[in-house]
């Protein structure tokens, strides 16, 4: 009967991974394909020619996205904003997510906050608002204009707030018997306890801040201020067919010689490279049940 | 980079040029432009005494021009929002203190800040959009035709009228004047002057039939005359396999899902085919008893649609014109040699598809034609940019003197030789564009300027002309026509310009056509509530009409919807508008 | 258990918090008001003329309002549920494989899409589904005509839905497979003692372990019942399809392009808002009636 379970077992591992397989080639190929698109000729590319492999490789595109001292000035924005916000989110989503996930016997005006919560997530006041908000408060051309207005993700929050509701509750009673307070418990306790769901949110905060273009392109006032994705955004940005009628012929033959798909591949696989690398960090958290098992029930 | 403002110096030498040659000039009213573009001709060689001879010209112009060129007494802060270029400027320089805006400083006693900057066409639209919303403008700036509309509607921006008579220079006021009035009235509302507009290049509108003239000569095809003519080719070109590699690969006349694009054309447009029906779909027209109609709803347009969902029926027409996100695909990947598009066509798509296969030979046609043969065209509006200066700002008339001087300077007539030298060293060294610098994005140009070009290119070739007596840049543009004579497609920035010109200016120039202006292009109140609707219902139909997802008669109940949609309210609104109110 | 005292530090820990919301996200909101004016930027909010209701009442009587607003709701449906249902099974199946670099890599390949703009992925589809495409070109072998994907209303729907939960379902596994490690193991060994097959750990252990966290997710996702995704849907439509795919962001965007159109944006924001406000409350209460999971 063992002998059976585990051919069946096998069976099932072999065709779960045959699926997994197929799907992750289906996101590998477009991936590849934008390599290749990335350091093939521009003529080649535009002519759909370029599949899996490049054609009349060059590193053309590469060296105008790197091009000059402003890429890594705009990097080391980006890297600021992400170590900024990043850990602007990460205190503040700690500990709203702890307090909240406390229950209203404990923390009497817990739905309240966690209402308004709710509220500043699905309710925004557009775009003219926000900036003249953001005006309004000095922040224009600063890097806390990038920051301060995402300070709480309340998604994050949210998502914190279940995985923390479902430790155990035992845990913190014993932890108050003995005398710690709500911060000892929270450091001591919960962070440890909740390293893959922690780790999840920060991952989000921290594409977030590196994948935002938008703030920086309006609220930013001068081009040595961009953030890495603005910065590589105004590169070229996309010609629409408005701008294409209003534009020059010759202003038009210039945006389309830059933007082709070569050069926009260039630009996405440089911005991603740094998240490839953040991500194996992050990803240790993930390992199954790395401490949970020692202490549930 | 904004090779416009290359382009716009050269033209201003040709006009100068022909201004000489001819003795005179005929489509500026140059009175001392003559003069001073014969000293810009000289180049370097020009110095005070040119500047003497300019003040001296007329008594009148001395006056006006003595205050348009005038150092303002007291130093003059205007706060900008800036288009910054990709120019890459050397270390030390940035975009608001170099070495051209310290010229035009210490020129004008006008010192220009940089509230924001942004770059590239739809960022700065974005930052303008909020500036406007936010109602916080800088001093000055320079917006678009919305743009323009919106901020006078909400009274934000400074009347211009008297700084601009007072202290607008000779040369800004006739080129103003080269486009009859046209390009002013633009940007005057009930008598009040709220932006100076740029000049536009008229050859941007025609659109032309571009042809792999090496495709025709396989197939034995004669050069299209009428549109019996480019059936026939375009039938060829999809059935006969015209690159010869043995597969059916290739597609006949290419389209763009815009159908037409009305004003200035890219590559793609159907334009041309209904006005060789006398259509003229998107363009406020007179009709033949002088009442301003709506073109796209006229009946003439339903032949052309007709014949168009005929072709595409027949597979004339690539069957996935209107899928492609980026309209040049067809052409860049050779897999069609036949397309409508203006004169700049080599420039961009046309280099790529030579670039891919260098047996690509292309020809511009002035096809096809209408009943009595004549080539018809739409035009397109004179002026698209509006430098406009924010209400309450105390010194409008400093906007009027940094638009003088480096207009001044664009054209070649700055009198300070020894300066303009450096400026023009320092763009050879660090191949950065002088014009990107100016303080305002907005370019004056005479509007017939790529055919005078294309023919003084022309006569130096021959040697009537001395090319030695162009200006660098215009000197490039003639050496580029020769490097591309003497080694053909080795070069390609020298094959697209060479090309540009011969092909698309010389047809322009050899073709003796019939320009139809739009009388209207500006939005009426209704139009601000009803026009996406109807532009959306028209797109919608012509395209579907073409591609034989609706039936052609649907074109009449379009047509009829239109009117019954806002849009006799709107055409009446526009003939009030037309008629002087 | 109530403390006066932890509960005074509970307000500590939550106040930061709430102070930068209230302002930077409440009180932009209160500039929201222009969504109810005939708002003009020179004459500013107490400058401008109020027209009560009158921006929403031309949403509604545009001719193309009620096809705009079944896209949307059509689309963002589709999507939020394929959204759901996809990223579970796959982290469901991941977490079956057992060998640790195989599981890594498959995760790190799969959420990699994400990162890719729909400007590029939209030129890469439109290549996949063009006449000459893999696609049609796999339909050839079954002596299949080709079709106009592109140009077709009854596929590009499906188009619409299907890229975008390739591109996503590696990014949105993340939260299930962080909740798929908080899962006592000792229930697995549990249960396998006890002979239960793999299908009944699935549906005894697993299920239950994430079934908080779908109930989460599916909640939020609601607030976004009114957003198909512009990002994807401007890149990839075209006129032809306008009739499939055009949605109420795509239609104000080329409305608002045109006309600077303050009010008209902000009360589209806000009626989207508040629709995803009222979706998002029904949904916790259902989820507590039935469910008797309180997610907030």
């Amino acid at each position: 009967m063992v002998g059976q379970n585990s051919v069946r077992n096998r069976i099932i591992d072999g065709s779960i991974l045959a699926v997994l397989f197929l799907i992750t080639i289906a996101c590998l190929i477009p991936l590849l394909h934008t390599v290749a698109v990335s350091f093939s000729d521009k003529t080649a590319a535009d002519a759909g020619r370029v599949f899996l492999t490049p054609i009349k490789a060059t590193t053309a595109s590469y060296a105008k996205v790197l091009d000059d001292g402003q890429f890594f000035q705009a990097f080391l924005i980006s890297v600021q904003r992400v170590l900024l916000g990043g850990l602007l989110n990460f205190v503040l989503t700690v500990m709203m997510a702890f307090a909240l996930s406390k229950d209203a016997k404990q923390f009497p005006m817990r739905n309240v906050y966690m209402w308004f919560l709710v509220f500043t997530m699905l309710f925004s006041g557009g775009i003219v608002p926000w900036f003249m908000t953001i005006k309004y408060y000095g922040l224009l051309d600063s890097i806390w204009a990038l920051v301060l207005p995402h300070a709480v993700q309340v998604f994050n929050v949210i998502l914190l707030m279940n995985f923390f509701r479902n430790l155990p509750k035992e845990l913190n009673e014993a932890a108050e018997m003995d005398g710690a307070g709500p911060w000892y418990v929270m450091v001591r306790l919960y962070i440890p306890l909740s390293l893959p769901s922690i780790a999840t949110v920060t991952l989000f905060s921290i594409v977030f801040h590196w994948n935002s273009f938008f703030d920086g392109l309006v609220l930013m006032s001068k081009q040595d201020h961009y953030p890495l994705q603005t910065y590589i955004q105004t590169l070229v940005t996309q010609i629409s067919a408005q701008a294409m009628t209003s534009m020059s012929p010759e202003e038009l033959a210039a945006a389309m010689a830059v933007s082709n798909r070569t050069f926009n591949a260039a630009k996405i696989i440089v911005s991603m490279i740094p998240i490839l690398l953040i991500y194996p960090f992050i990803q240790r958290f993930f390992i199954h049940g790395i401490t949970l098992g020692s202490v549930k029930e | 980079m904004k090779p416009k403002l290359w382009l716009a110096t050269s033209m201003a030498l040709v006009m100068a040029l022909s201004a000489c040659s001819n003795g005179g000039g005929n489509n500026a009213p140059v009175n001392e432009g003559g003069n001073s573009g014969n000293a810009g001709n000289n180049g370097k060689a020009a110095n005070n005494s040119s500047a003497t001879g300019e003040g001296n010209a007329e008594a009148g112009a001395k006056a006006g021009d003595d205050l348009a060129y005038e150092k303002v007494a007291e130093p003059i802060t205007v706060n900008i929002g800036f288009r910054a270029p990709d120019d890459k400027l050397p270390e030390g320089e940035s975009n608001d203190n170099n070495i051209v805006s310290r010229y035009l400083e210490s020129i004008t006693g006008i010192k220009v800040v940089h509230t924001w900057e942004a770059k590239g066409e739809d960022p700065f639209k974005q930052k303008v959009n909020l500036a406007i919303a936010s109602n916080d403008l800088p001093d000055a700036l320079v917006v678009d035709r919305n743009q323009l509309r919106k901020l006078i509607d909400n009274d934000m921006l400074e009347d211009l009228t008297e700084e601009y008579e007072k202290y607008g220079s000779q040369l800004v006021k006739d080129m103003y004047d080269s486009t009859k009035g046209l390009a002013l009235a633009d940007a005057t509302v009930d008598d009040k002057l709220y932006g100076l507009p740029n000049v536009a290049i008229e050859a941007d509108a025609p659109s032309l039939l571009w042809i792999r003239q090496d495709w025709l000569d396989k197939l034995k095809l004669p050069a299209p005359k009428t549109l019996a003519d480019l059936e026939k080719i375009a039938d060829a070109f999809a059935n006969q396999d015209p690159d010869g590699n043995g597969k059916k690969d290739t597609v006949g006349l290419t389209g763009d899902k815009m159908v037409v694009y009305g004003q200035k054309p890219n590559p793609n447009g159907f334009d041309t085919i209904f006005s060789a029906f006398r259509a003229f779909p998107k363009n406020w027209i007179k009709d033949a008893s002088g009442n301003v109609v709506y073109g796209s709803v006229q009946p003439e347009n339903k032949e052309a649609l007709t014949k168009l969902a005929d072709w595409y029926k027949r597979g004339l027409i690539d069957p996935q014109f209107a899928l492609y996100k980026e309209t040049q695909e067809p052409i860049v990947a050779n897999k069609t040699g036949l397309f409508f598009g203006p004169w700049w066509m080599p420039y961009w798509p046309l280099a790529d598809s030579v670039v891919n296969d260098t047996k690509a030979d292309w020809k511009a046609y002035a096809a096809p034609t209408d009943e009595s043969g004549k080539f018809v065209t739409h035009m397109a509006p004179v002026t698209d940019r509006y430098l406009v200066v924010r209400k309450g700002y105390e010194h409008p008339e400093a906007v009027v003197k940094l638009l003088n001087a480096f207009t001044r300077l664009e054209r070649r007539q700055d009198p300070n030789a020894a300066e303009v030298k450096k400026l023009d060293d320092f763009a050879a060294e660090t191949g950065v564009h002088v014009r990107n610098f100016y303080p305002f994005d907005l370019l004056l140009d005479y509007s017939d300027a790529v055919v005078q070009r294309y023919d003084n290119v022309q006569k130096a070739l021959k040697g009537e002309l001395d090319p030695n007596s162009f200006d660098p840049d215009m000197k490039l543009v003639y050496d580029y026509t020769v490097t591309e004579k003497e080694n053909p497609k080795k070069n390609m920035d020298a094959w697209k310009a060479a090309k540009a010109y011969e092909l698309g200016g010389g047809v322009l120039f050899g073709t003796d056509m019939e320009k139809v202006y739009s009388v209207f292009y500006g939005m009426t109140r209704s139009m601000e509530m009803k026009w996406t609707t109807l532009e959306k219902l028209e797109n919608e139909t012509f395209l579907k009409i073409i591609v034989g997802d609706l039936p052609v008669s649907a074109f009449d109940d379009f047509a009829a919807q239109w009117h019954k949609l806002g849009g006799d309210q709107i055409t009446k609104e526009v003939a009030d508008i037309v008629n002087g109110k | 258990m109530y403390s006066r005292k932890n509960a005074l530090h509970y307000h500590a820990m939550v106040l930061p918090g709430i102070l930068l919301l209230l302002l930077f996200s409440v009180v932009p909101i209160g500039f929201a008001v222009i969504a109810f004016q005939n708002f003009k930027p020179g004459r500013g909010i107490t400058g401008s003329e109020w027209v009560g209701l009158e921006n929403f009442h031309y949403l509604f009587q545009l001719p193309d309002s009620r096809l705009i607003f079944f896209n949307t709701i059509f689309l963002a449906v589709l999507k939020i549920a394929a959204n759901l249902i996809v990223p579970l099974v796959f982290a469901l199946l991941l977490n079956e494989v057992r060998v640790r670099f195989l599981r890594k890599s498959i995760q790190t390949i799969v959420y990699l899409p994400h990162f890719i703009s729909w400007v590029l992925l939209a030129t890469i589809f439109f290549d996949v589904f063009s006449l000459e495409g893999i696609v049609n070109q796999a339909l050839g072998l079954f002596g299949i005509d080709p079709v106009l994907f592109y140009a077709s209303n009854r596929w590009f729907p499906a188009i619409i839905v299907a890229t975008d939960v390739w591109k996503e379902f590696g990014f949105n596994a993340i939260v299930y497979l962080a909740a798929l490690t908080g899962i006592n193991p000792a229930l697995y060994e549990a249960a396998g003692i006890d002979g239960a097959s793999r299908f009944r750990q699935l549906w005894h252990v697993t299920l239950p372990g994430v079934k908080t966290t779908v109930i989460l997710l599916a909640t939020l996702a609601l607030g976004n019942v009114m957003n198909a995704n512009f990002d994807q849907i401007f890149n990839m439509y075209n006129p032809l399809v306008y009739q499939s795919s055009d949605i109420i962001d795509t239609y104000v965007y080329r409305v608002g392009l045109n006309d600077l159109q303050y009010s008209l944006g902000t009360a589209v924001g806000l009626l989207k808002s508040v629709v995803s406000f009222i979706l998002v409350v029904l949904s916790y209460v259902l989820a507590s009636r039935f469910a008797g999971y309180r997610i907030f």
